[in-house]
């Protein structure tokens, strides 16, 4: 691993960022709930496997993150769409 | 308090004792009459012994995640939190699973693999309280068990606990 390359840089301040965000008081930002909890999981676990040159994994986990996501605000769009009729 | 540090003098103190020989290899070259710590000594020490510098590195690191993940306020959510202790080992545990996966799927070990192990020994006690928490709530919803019934069971074990 060269230090000096951006990617790396870039995956160290994410990592950092998920773990500091994790850190601050529920009021800020809240962090109580499971979903929160699994996405800075994710995200820390993406940031490493991408330092370590392990391309693929990092692009399933954050596939994986995506189609959560993705579940979740669907989800939610539908229960709104639900109770407005 | 003075418990604590007593502890923290303990560990240290023990851990110093594995690198003991590392300090045969400093007297030798004082011996020797060859300037320690000068610049070509400490190239050649980096040059030479980078791995167990990493090695080293990757256990300092290993030791601050399971800190952080130790004092981390586990997520307010679904099963009881785990025992501290439990946490702690399951950090070490993941962080030295994460080292074995790097270095059998790599065979070399370079500067990446520090961070890699902090993040995963970080990031393991989270796992596995997440695991276990979404295993509960989904067997809860296949038995149609609800949130009372669960703290109902809870209590029942700690009724037997104090009757024994």
């Amino acid at each position: 691993m060269d230090p000096i390359l951006f990617k790396n840089m870039i995956c160290v301040f994410i990592g950092l960022l998920a773990m500091i965000l994790l850190l601050l008081p529920n009021h800020i930002i809240d962090t109580t709930s499971c979903k929160k909890n699994w996405v800075a999981v994710l995200v820390i676990l993406a940031s490493g496997s991408f330092i370590i040159n392990k391309t693929l994994l990092g692009i399933f986990i954050i596939l994986v993150l995506a189609v959560a996501l993705f579940i979740h605000y669907l989800n939610v769009y539908i229960e709104r769409q639900t109770h407005e009729y | 308090m003075g418990d604590k540090l007593r502890l923290i003098f303990a560990i240290f103190w023990r851990a110093a004792i594995i690198f003991l020989p590392m300090t045969e290899v400093a007297f030798a070259a004082l011996e020797r009459q060859s300037p320690f710590l000068s610049n070509s000594y400490v190239r050649d020490f980096a040059s030479m012994y980078s791995d167990v510098i990493l090695i080293v590195g990757s256990l300092f690191l290993l030791a601050a995640g399971s800190t952080i993940g130790y004092f981390f306020p586990t997520p307010q959510y679904g099963a009881k939190p785990l025992p501290k202790p439990v946490k702690l080992l399951i950090s070490v545990v993941g962080g030295f699973l994460a080292f074995a996966y790097y270095v059998h799927t790599e065979k070399t070990i370079t500067p990446a693999v520090i961070w890699w192990v902090a993040a995963v020994s970080f990031v393991s006690p989270a796992i596995i309280h997440l695991v276990h928490a979404a295993a509960i709530k989904f067997t809860g919803i296949r038995f149609g068990i609800i949130q009372e019934d669960l703290d109902s069971i809870k209590k029942s074990f700690n009724d037997e606990k104090e009757g024994s």
